[in-house]
Formats: C-alpha cells, sequence, structure tokens
C-alpha cells in the first residue's frame, strides 16, 4: 500500500526550459540538474583537468562533487543538488590546468 | 621465538617515520608499531604548512634547518611531495596586530630569520590579491609548502625498502622498562632501546612508565576550496597565528589557522565546529576577497599534541637510559624530517647534529 501510493505520488512539476553548453534542456519545477540532464542523456557533465576524463552524477547527495556545474550569477554548484528553473544557464566549469600534468 | 630489535618505534607519523630512516640508515634493525596505520593522524591531515614566519623564534634556527632537509627529499625520495618553496606573507590587520608582527620579527631575525616589511601601499603593489584591509606585512623567501597526502606513501615506500618492518593496528597496552617490551594488541615486541613518536598519544604512553609528560590537546581544523584560478601564488599566515593559507597544485585553497574542533584523545571525534569555522573562513576571505566566491568542498580536523611551552620533546625519557621520545612540536609537519633525523642520530650514536637541550622531556618533571 504504502510504495504503491510512492509510485502513483509523484507528479512531475511545471514543465521548465533551461540550456546546458547552450543546449536547451527541459525539466520539471523542483527536479535538480543533474535530474533533467540524465533524462536527456547527458551523463558526463564536466571534464578532469588532468586526465581529460568525463565525470557526473555520483554519490547523488551532495558530498562528492563529481556533477560540479557553472550557472550563470551562481558559481560552481553541484547539479544533483542545484535545483533547474527558467531560463538558467548551466555550462562545464572551467577546468583549471593543474601543475602537476 | 623472541626476536629483538636494536629499536622500538611507537609511532608512523612524520617523526617516526624519519626516525625510522636515520635509524636504518645507520645500520639498526627497527621495527615501527602504530595503533592505527601510518600517516593517519596529525601527520597527514595537517594544511601542509612549512612557514618559519609563524613559528616560535626558538624554533627558528630548527625551522631553516628543517627545510634545507625538505630540499633534498623530493630527490632522496625519488618522487614528487607537493614542495612548494613560494615565500610567504605574514599579515597584520590592525595596528595592534602590526606592533605584535614587528616585534615577532625582531625576535625572529635575531634567532637568524631574514624577513622584509611591507607597508598598505607596498603590499597592494607587489601582492595584489591580498586585501587593502591588510595594514602592514612581512615577507620571507623562506616560507613554503609541501603535501601531507603526497609525503605519506612516498615515505612509507622509502622506509619499508630501508628494511624497517612496519607493523600496523597494534595498540600499545603496555611498555615495560625493565626488559624493554612493548605490548601491543599484536604481541610483545622486543628491543634495544624504545622511541616514543606518538604525537598527542605519547603522554599516554610515558604513563605506562610511570612518567608524567604534560601534553595538551588541540583540534585543529583545515578546510579546502574548490580549484580556482592560479591567483595565490605565495602562502599566507597571520600575526595572531589565526591563518594559513596556499594555493596548492591543482588550484585548489587550504585554509588553516588552528581554529579548534570538537574532540578528545577519550571520545576519539574530531569533529568540525561550525560556529568556529565560519570565523576562519570569514577571516580567510577578510584577507584574500577572492576566496569569496569560492565553495568549500571539505572541512576536517586533526588531533595535535601540544607542550606547555609549545617546543617539542626529545631527548630520553626522564629515568630511562634506553628509552627516547620525540613528540609534539608545534608546526611537527615542518620540523618532522630534522626531529625524526635527530632522534635517530642520539638513539645510534648518542649524540645530536643540532642541539637538543631546549627539548629536554623532564624541563617540566618537578621533583
Amino acid at each position: 500500500m504504502f510504495s504503491a501510493r510512492l509510485i502513483s505520488g509523484i507528479e512531475a512539476g511545471r514543465p521548465i526550459q533551461f540550456t546546458y553548453q547552450g543546449q536547451s534542456i527541459q525539466g520539471f519545477e523542483g527536479e535538480s540538474i543533474a535530474s533533467a540532464l540524465m533524462r536527456a542523456g547527458i551523463i558526463g557533465v564536466r571534464t578532469t583537468p588532468r586526465l581529460q576524463d568525463r565525470r557526473g552524477y555520483y554519490c547523488g547527495m551532495g558530498i562528492c562533487w563529481e556533477c560540479s556545474v557553472e550557472v550563470n550569477g551562481q558559481g560552481v554548484v553541484r547539479a544533483c543538488s542545484f535545483p533547474v528553473s527558467d531560463g538558467l544557464v548551466v555550462q562545464e566549469p572551467v577546468a583549471m590546468t593543474d601543475e602537476r600534468a | 621465538m623472541k626476536q629483538t630489535y636494536d629499536v622500538v618505534v611507537i609511532g608512523g607519523g612524520t617523526f617516526g617515520l624519519f626516525a625510522c630512516l636515520t635509524l636504518a640508515a645507520s645500520g639498526k634493525t627497527v621495527v615501527l608499531i602504530d595503533r592505527g596505520a601510518i600517516w593517519i593522524e596529525a601527520s597527514a591531515v595537517n594544511a601542509g604548512s612549512l612557514a618559519v614566519q609563524n613559528k616560535l623564534p626558538a624554533l627558528v634556527p630548527y625551522t631553516l634547518w628543517a627545510l634545507d632537509i625538505w630540499r633534498t627529499l623530493q630527490d632522496r625520495l625519488g618522487a614528487q611531495i607537493g614542495l612548494r618553496h613560494t615565500g610567504g606573507y605574514k599579515v597584520a590587520l590592525s595596528e595592534d596586530e602590526a606592533q605584535r608582527l614587528e616585534q615577532v620579527a625582531r625576535e625572529q631575525e635575531e634567532k637568524g630569520l631574514s624577513v622584509s616589511r611591507l607597508d598598505r601601499q607596498a603590499l597592494r603593489t607587489q601582492a595584489s590579491w591580498i586585501s587593502a584591509e591588510v595594514v602592514a606585512a612581512t615577507y620571507s623567501t623562506q616560507d613554503s609548502f609541501a603535501s601531507p597526502t603526497r609525503l605519506g606513501p612516498v615515505l612509507r615506500i622509502a622506509v619499508e625498502k630501508a628494511g624497517v618492518h612496519i607493523v600496523e593496528h597494534a595498540e600499545v597496552t603496555g611498555v615495560r622498562a625493565r626488559d624493554l617490551c612493548v605490548e601491543t594488541t599484536r604481541g610483545p615486541f622486543y628491543g634495544r632501546s624504545i622511541a616514543i613518536t606518538s604525537g598527542a598519544w605519547s603522554a599516554q604512553i610515558a604513563a605506562m612508565l610511570g612518567n608524567d609528560l604534560p601534553i595538551l590537546l588541540d583540534v585543529n581544523m583545515v578546510s579546502v576550496t574548490e580549484p580556482a584560478p592560479r591567483t595565490i601564488p605565495q602562502i599566507v599566515t597571520h600575526a595572531r597565528g589565526v591563518l594559513t593559507l596556499k594555493q596548492v597544485s591543482n588550484g585548489s585553497c587550504l585554509i588553516g589557522g588552528g581554529w579548534q574542533g570538537i574532540g578528545t584523545l577519550a571520545d576519539r571525534l574530531k569533529n568540525v565546529d561550525y560556529d568556529q569555522l565560519i570565523h576562519n573562513l570569514r577571516l580567510a576571505a577578510r584577507v584574500i576577497p577572492g576566496l569569496a566566491p569560492l565553495n568549500i568542498l571539505r572541512s576536517w580536523a586533526g588531533y595535535e599534541g601540544v607542550t606547555p611551552d609549545s617546543l617539542p620533546y626529545l631527548g630520553r625519557l626522564p629515568g630511562h637510559s634506553d628509552i627516547y621520545i620525540a613528540a609534539c612540536a608545534r608546526g611537527g609537519f615542518t620540523l618532522g624530517p630534522l626531529m625524526g633525523q635527530l632522534l635517530g642520530e642520539f638513539i645510534a650514536t648518542g649524540t645530536t647534529s643540532r642541539p637538543i637541550d631546549l627539548f629536554n622531556p623532564g624541563r617540566f618533571t618537578h621533583v
């Protein structure tokens, strides 16, 4: 009974349009950036500075910072815990060059 | 079968590991035991400052000698340890702090450090990333930093290569002076000498031998920011000792300054105290305004053992001819390579290449 309510009880919020790397993405009100990007098939959201690996949503709870993205006017945020909003401009964070590279 | 080592070293932090290197180089058989894994406490979790300007004047010569060793380490150990010989600013935000800055600079100069003095204008010209709120600063070309995270594994390999037997997760349950036996949860270890390099835990080990060795506990907090454009070329310290800051190789900034977290050796906690941390971070952003928009990725806390006069213990444990101690320097990461080496020399030869009288472990023993 309880689990049935959980499944049927989730309703998407109002549709929202935002951009990631200039690409228009649809999300829903109350959803995180990472969630909307995953639904759009975007798994890697940034590139590591030293090994040029793609990284994205990993711990999903704001600890690991793997899903860091840059939001216009906000600086670097965690895509897993930052909500989408209309007109939000999301980009890969500027990858710092590593002196060890 | 009972094996007897020349030296049983208790504690695998920087003092213990460097002591092992010196002892092994002089042909001694050594076992290094640790209550947990080695290199996980103060040696590993400190902020990596190798600053001279934030040391007690009495420790200035030792810090300079230690830095001579640091400069050889990358070659000696054959690996990168994040050593950056950058020079550093020590800053004052008020006239009171500026007076203190000047007074300590004079005392440090008497002990052989040369510093240059900058007023607000000079500092604006030379380091525009430092706030105009900073009224005065001193600069030393000696101030440096290195990576505790990188040094640990590299040092471990060197110690193993030198033939030292490392035994981890062996908590000391008793020490017998009579037959120089260290009893642990992984059995007894016998030595011809015993070296206590147990940092904040050294008082507990000394107590097992009937010695009252005063050690207070600090729980120092450190924070790391997200990577940022390379802006801060030098290490920054503070006239009142309440801030250390450096930008490391990946662009992250490490923020320390001895702000206190929560915990004791008994409860084994070392938690971040956010009410204190906020002052640490605000001060950092006040000195370097460019830090303000950066995210803090993580904050943590670690134990530091502190003696009543903030000078380390180094020498024979009072009343024991074959039991030695080296522990608890304010700035132990900086001094570790030297303190460990001196302890090793003292055990191996009975003499040291630098004077150690200041650090007599019996100086607080009242009879």
